[in-house]
């Protein structure tokens, strides 16, 4: 499977929560796996809407090879009222499910979109002390 | 002159040959580095190609098909059966760089060869003597290492080129205290070392006698190819920046394709950082694995891929 996010940070963010999920057993995971070869660094929001980006072509071919067989997409909504295409809840789900009509992949896909941006999660989070909602959705 | 890459191959088509059922691969770059898991036919993949480089003529073809044959049972045979070589395959096709379709006939009373190579076009009965003629300029390096022999040929091409400076140069890099490199007796390899004494080079590790044939075979196959199994074999990890170095240089200068493989991720590491310091975007990285259904896939990570594959710490060793 491949997870698709925006940028490094976000990679460095699911790597720690992954190995702080795995070290408190809260996942069960082979001590061989390398969490960094599930995440995709898109660099940055457009590119992750836009299915001409080079790495799309990078992981048709691995889906065509049977390497990747699931793929999670996780990104900002950003600001909710915003004129800007693809900003705010509503328009970024609309131009999701546009990528994901454009890439034409034949496997099981999902997403998260994050309500306004990653800190904003964070910081809800960490008040509401609730469970992290991918996992829920994976 | 031969204009550059002109006679490199790009892409081949595999069918019924070793594990290789249907299987294709395209977008070969000048220097090509192999991975994958333990037997999912990286070894295979380049005999393949080997086969294909090679045949220019049927007798050619005779020749890569027993000396690949030879270089798996170095140790393990004395003398092989030529016939029984030959007819190990039932049938295959290759088709890269020429279109080979063999086939072997059981059938009859006796074991019947059809060759058809380009338009060219052979049926063989054994009843006649084969010829069996090397395509010199095609090399193959196994993970057995270069015979005395294979490695005094190749080293001619060095002393032709006026390059035994440079190889010396390289071997005192590899190991300060080997000052030359030369055949002496015939076809005995001997390396000298500070007290000016010579001696033999089985007297040394194999990573040394790798990383003479490996530099000697680069000018061996100008305008042609060259093909080296576990590259990273007896040479430790902080010598592979200047091995890459040295395969994407002398490739570049003296127009050579290569192909290599390796299970080692050190390995993989430094072509990335070599390739990147040189700004060499012609290399490409070749994954092979197994999808759902047991086929063997190949994919191809061209010079941006690769570098981003290795940047985000994915694993391109197989799946």
């Amino acid at each position: 499977m491949v997870i698709i996010v925006e940028g490094k940070d976000d990679k460095n963010f699911f790597i720690s929560l992954l190995n702080d999920l795995k070290k408190n057993n809260k996942i069960i995971v082979q001590d061989n796996i390398n969490f960094d070869d599930y995440i995709e660094v898109m660099g940055g929001k457009s590119k992750l809407l836009d299915s001409h980006h080079t790495k799309y072509k990078k992981l048709k071919m691995k889906i065509d090879n049977g390497d990747v067989d699931k793929a999670l997409f996780i990104f900002d909504c950003d600001f909710e009222i915003d004129d800007k295409n693809c900003n705010g809840m509503e328009k970024s789900q609309k131009c999701y499910d546009d990528l994901i009509v454009d890439l034409k992949w034949n496997i099981k896909s999902n997403v998260h979109i994050f309500n306004k941006n990653l800190d904003y999660f964070l910081v809800e989070t960490i008040k509401t002390k609730s469970v992290i909602p991918i996992l829920i959705i994976w | 002159m031969q204009e550059k890459q002109e006679h490199f191959i790009k892409n081949i088509e595999i069918k019924n040959f070793k594990c290789f059922e249907d299987f294709k691969a395209e977008g070969f770059g000048h220097v090509n580095l192999i991975g994958g898991k333990n037997n999912v036919g990286k070894t295979a993949f380049m005999e393949a190609l080997y086969i294909d480089t090679s045949s220019q003529t049927i007798n050619n073809l005779f020749f890569s098909i027993v000396n690949i044959h030879r270089n798996r049972n170095k140790i393990n045979e004395e003398r092989p059966n030529i016939i029984d070589i030959l007819t190990q395959y039932q049938s295959f096709y290759i088709s890269g760089k020429n279109k080979i379709i063999y086939t072997v006939d059981l059938l009859g009373i006796e074991k019947k060869l059809d060759i058809k190579l380009n338009s060219e076009y052979e049926s063989i009965n054994f009843k006649n003597e084969i010829n069996f003629i090397p395509n010199k300029e095609v090399t193959f390096i196994d993970n057995y290492g270069f015979t005395n022999f294979e490695l005094k040929t190749a080293f001619e091409a060095v002393q032709r080129k006026d390059k035994e400076d440079f190889l010396d140069k390289k071997i005192n890099e590899f190991d300060k205290n080997i000052l030359k490199f030369k055949i002496i007796g015939g076809d005995n390899p001997q390396c000298q070392i500070k007290s000016k004494e010579y001696r033999d080079i089985v007297e040394f590790g194999d990573g040394l006698k790798h990383w003479i044939s490996i530099i000697c075979s680069l000018y061996a196959c100008e305008n042609s190819y060259l093909f080296i199994d576990e590259i990273e074999n007896g040479i430790h990890y902080t010598q592979l920046d200047e091995l890459w170095e040295i395969i994407l240089e002398i490739a570049d200068e003296h127009n050579v394709q290569v192909f290599a493989t390796t299970h080692s991720k050190e390995c993989i590491e430094s072509y990335a950082r070599v390739a990147k310091k040189l700004e060499d975007e012609e290399i490409v990285f070749i994954e092979l694995g197994k999808n759902k259904d047991s086929e063997i896939k190949a994919m191809i990570y061209p010079y941006e891929w690769f570098i981003d594959e290795i940047e985000q710490n994915h694993e391109v060793r197989g799946w």
